[in-house]
């Protein structure tokens, strides 16, 4: 069930009506009904991953008591481990197992050994990596006493399966999360409204920003040999769109659908294109998994403290492994080394905090250079993403040498850009812009205004014949 | 709750009322645009037509058969309801429209070929009827193919979804003097300004329609086909069938074997009723010359209107 289906557009009102109607006597009732919801929606994609997502549900909550009943470290250590190396081996399995016996073989080729490895080829549970990424970070917090753990089940099973965050995010805390599933929700009218209007924002983000683009970067990239330089700089152009659309769109959905139930979720966007820097980027871009990688691994490993080299180490650990969360091909690999090296500079100037402060524009030399950083950026992100979209990494490479080519032909000009994208990319562009210091564009003043110019846009040129799937769906 | 209901029904309510009008505006430019499609179907379901000879079938009859010349030489008021890649049941279904609104033609023209035959599983190039979701003519016509006409009529703008030329050209029609700078029809005739390209995917289905003979199922298709044109016309009216010039590329062995078999089934038909004329035209001279096509399947507009006045001269010789 997408978020952008008839089915889903049925699903959320009736869950909503009986959320507010029917099961709001106390939090229990409101929380086995949120259940009850999570699992329907995820049986939706594939019922048989239900018992997979039960289980580490089980795993993670039993887990969490013993590590926190357990006297001796060595008994703590042992339920924690048990819960990482199990939660970590189901993610192994289904998402790297073949991955890692392909590579192998790949390997010992090149030694001269011919080796077939014995591939699974098993579906990928949908929001695996995310679910995964969620009861680590509780059993992680339980073990470092940051958090106590939690006794009631009905609770624990509601923080990690709530339905909005299931399949794609954001991937939430417990400190976070949990103290509001605790508690009976009560009816925010504010809160309701900026829900609906943020579920507007994400639905134009999918289906008209991140689907339009998706006709022009897919034709791109899929004929990249025949294409000139300037059309294969507006593929990268495109998929940069597409994936920020895609996946902040459904980021927004699932945070708007939330506050309708008077639930708030990790704010997983914050419009990571008018970065002025590489390190703003990533303060910006998927900021849950961001933020989890950095309190989970860059912070134990030492983080930017240290010498330089293990600096340089903490680095590369995390942007190698935030790439290959994205997936088990080495195009996320090193599109993950790509942001390293960019953002290695940074670090090593300690110029990466330089721009934590919004700043306006006027016309000033300042704003001028802002422009400049903000494009300069972004053009290093498309970079990047070359190597996220391509099927392989000579793909990657062919695809850039392509482009420094620098061929370029009035025809393609005419085929890469049509009225749509020069009507809604500026109309999008200028929306966030304009709103970039709220969580949603469509907050605030004009909001009414905003939002049915927004649904007009979704009903003229939203992509509705292609069920297309989220991108982020796959990790 | 009360509140938040109402805002969301608000918000919901003013963007439907808007698009309401933005579409009202786009299907009224559309529909009044002349020498349009849309136009023709307006008059058709308007009854603005009631013309004397009718012309009917496919593309190539669309494409081919000057209205103006055919009237102008029949010197009765002629117009052109050819089903662009509409096969017969799609011309008879716009048959049936065009006489529940308008006045019964004296004389039918009706185009034959192989591609008559075929069976149209989706409705060709729908956005012609767009500005007429609510017409229930029409609706009944396009709903045995297509059953998001249905949600058309609930759900404003989403009929013009990625099609914002087409809703542009609408809404500016309503405020210039409602003509088609580039028309696309005169009196339903769609003439096509285009010099010879060969294509090869029309070429390649040659060979599939060989060795079908006796055509059972054509024949079969051929004498529904005149009853439904008898129980419609009045007694006095006339059935004229007509095969236009083939292009030569495509007059092959296998294909005129194919066709054979149909044009013995006209003659004879033609015989046995008094009313029936058959026109065999696909050896025309016309076929010799590819500067008369745009490609191996239809006329451009220099062809189509030597053609018509070759035909409107012989169905003249079989009137009188």
């Amino acid at each position: 069930m997408f978020f952008n289906s008839v089915a889903f557009s049925l699903f959320l009102p009736i869950v909503f009506f009986l959320y507010w109607f029917v099961f709001n006597k106390n939090k229990s009732t409101q929380n086995g009904l949120l259940i009850i919801a999570s699992y329907y929606f995820y049986s939706c994609w594939d019922w048989r991953f239900l018992f997979l997502l039960v289980f580490s549900t089980f795993l993670d909550y039993f887990t969490g008591i013993q590590i926190e009943k357990s006297k001796s470290n060595n008994r703590r250590k042992f339920w924690f481990w048990l819960s990482v190396s199990v939660n970590l081996g189901f993610l192994g399995v289904f998402k790297y197992y073949d991955f890692f016996a392909t590579s192998f073989a790949e390997m010992l080729g090149y030694f001269g050994f011919k080796v077939s490895p014995i591939l699974l080829n098993v579906i990928l549970p949908v929001g695996i990596s995310f679910y995964t990424f969620h009861g680590l970070s509780y059993v992680i917090d339980i073990y470092l006493k940051r958090i106590k753990a939690e006794y009631n089940f009905v609770d624990y099973s509601l923080f990690v399966s709530y339905f909005p965050l299931l399949v794609a995010g954001p991937i939430e805390r417990a400190t976070h999360l949990l103290p509001q599933v605790k508690i009976k929700r009560e009816f925010n009218l504010e809160k309701a409204k900026e829900g609906f209007l943020q579920i507007i924002w994400g639905l134009f983000k999918k289906v008209v920003i991140a689907d339009n683009c998706a006709v022009y970067a897919n034709n791109i990239f899929d004929h990249y040999t025949s294409m000139d330089s300037f059309s294969l700089v507006m593929g990268s152009v495109y998929f940069a769109f597409q994936i920020y659309g895609d996946f902040s769109g459904y980021s927004d959905i699932a945070l708007g659908v939330s506050k309708l139930f008077g639930i708030d979720l990790l704010k997983n966007f914050n419009y990571p294109y008018f970065s002025r820097d590489i390190a703003e980027f990533w303060r910006r871009w998927h900021i849950s998994l961001s933020s989890w990688f950095r309190d989970y691994v860059y912070i134990p490993l030492g983080g930017s403290k240290g010498s330089k080299i293990m600096q340089i180490r903490n680095v590369f650990i995390i942007f190698l492994l935030s790439g290959f969360w994205h997936g088990a091909n080495w195009t996320y690999i090193i599109w993950g080394a790509i942001n390293a090296f960019y953002f290695l500079p940074l670090l090593l100037r300690k110029t990466n905090r330089n721009n934590i402060e919004q700043k306006s524009i006027a016309f000033n030399f300042s704003s001028l250079k802002m422009i400049c950083s903000i494009l300069f950026t972004f053009g290093l992100t498309c970079i990047a993403w070359i190597f996220f979209r391509s099927e392989s990494i000579n793909m990657a490479i062919e695809y850039i040498k392509r482009i420094t080519l620098f061929t370029f032909s009035l025809d393609s000009l005419k085929e890469q850009l049509s009225y749509i994208i020069i009507i809604i990319l500026p109309y999008f562009i200028l929306l966030e812009w304009n709103n970039r210091r709220k969580e949603c564009p469509l907050f605030d003043r004009y909001s009414g205004i905003k939002a049915i110019i927004t649904l007009i846009f979704i009903l003229l040129f939203g992509q509705f014949d292609i069920q297309s799937k989220f991108i982020y769906f796959q990790f | 709750m009360k509140f938040f209901l109402q805002y969301i029904i608000g918000i919901i309510s003013i963007t439907f009322i808007v698009s309401f009008g933005i579409q009202y505006l786009a299907d009224n430019g559309l529909r009044n645009l002349k020498n349009t499609e849309y136009n023709d179907w307006k008059n058709i379901v308007d009854g603005k037509i009631n013309s004397d000879i009718i012309v009917n079938g496919s593309s190539r009859s669309l494409m081919g058969y000057n209205s103006q010349i055919i009237g102008d030489n029949l010197k009765r008021d002629c117009f052109n309801i050819s089903f662009n890649a509409g096969c017969y049941k799609l011309q008879e279904y716009k048959f049936d429209i065009y006489i529940k609104r308008n006045k019964k033609p004296k004389i039918v023209i009706q185009n034959i070929d192989m591609a008559h035959f075929g069976e149209n599983t989706e409705i060709p190039d729908i956005a012609q009827f767009y500005p007429f979701v609510y017409n229930e003519d029409i609706n009944s016509l396009v709903g045995k193919y297509e059953n998001k006409f249905n949600l058309f009529k609930i759900m404003p703008l989403l009929k013009y979804n990625q099609s914002f030329k087409m809703l542009e050209e609408g809404i500016v029609a309503n405020f210039s003097n409602a003509t088609k700078k580039n028309a696309t029809t005169f009196k339903g005739y769609c003439p096509q300004d285009r010099v010879f390209k060969i294509d090869y995917h029309n070429l390649k289905k040659l060979p599939q329609l060989k060795a079908k003979a006796p055509n059972e199922r054509e024949i079969r298709i051929l004498h529904k086909m005149i009853y439904f044109y008898f129980s419609r016309l009045d007694k006095d009216s006339k059935l004229i069938f007509v095969w236009m010039p083939e292009n030569k590329m495509r007059l092959t062995k296998s294909y005129d074997l194919t066709r054979q078999t149909i044009v013995e089934e006209l003659n004879s038909i033609q015989k046995k009723y008094k009313n029936v004329i058959f026109i065999d035209m696909a050896y025309d001279d016309i076929s010799n010359h590819d500067e008369y096509y745009y490609d191996t399947f239809h006329l451009n507009e220099t062809g189509a209107n030597l053609f018509s006045k070759k035909v409107s001269l012989k169905i003249n010789e079989h009137l009188n």
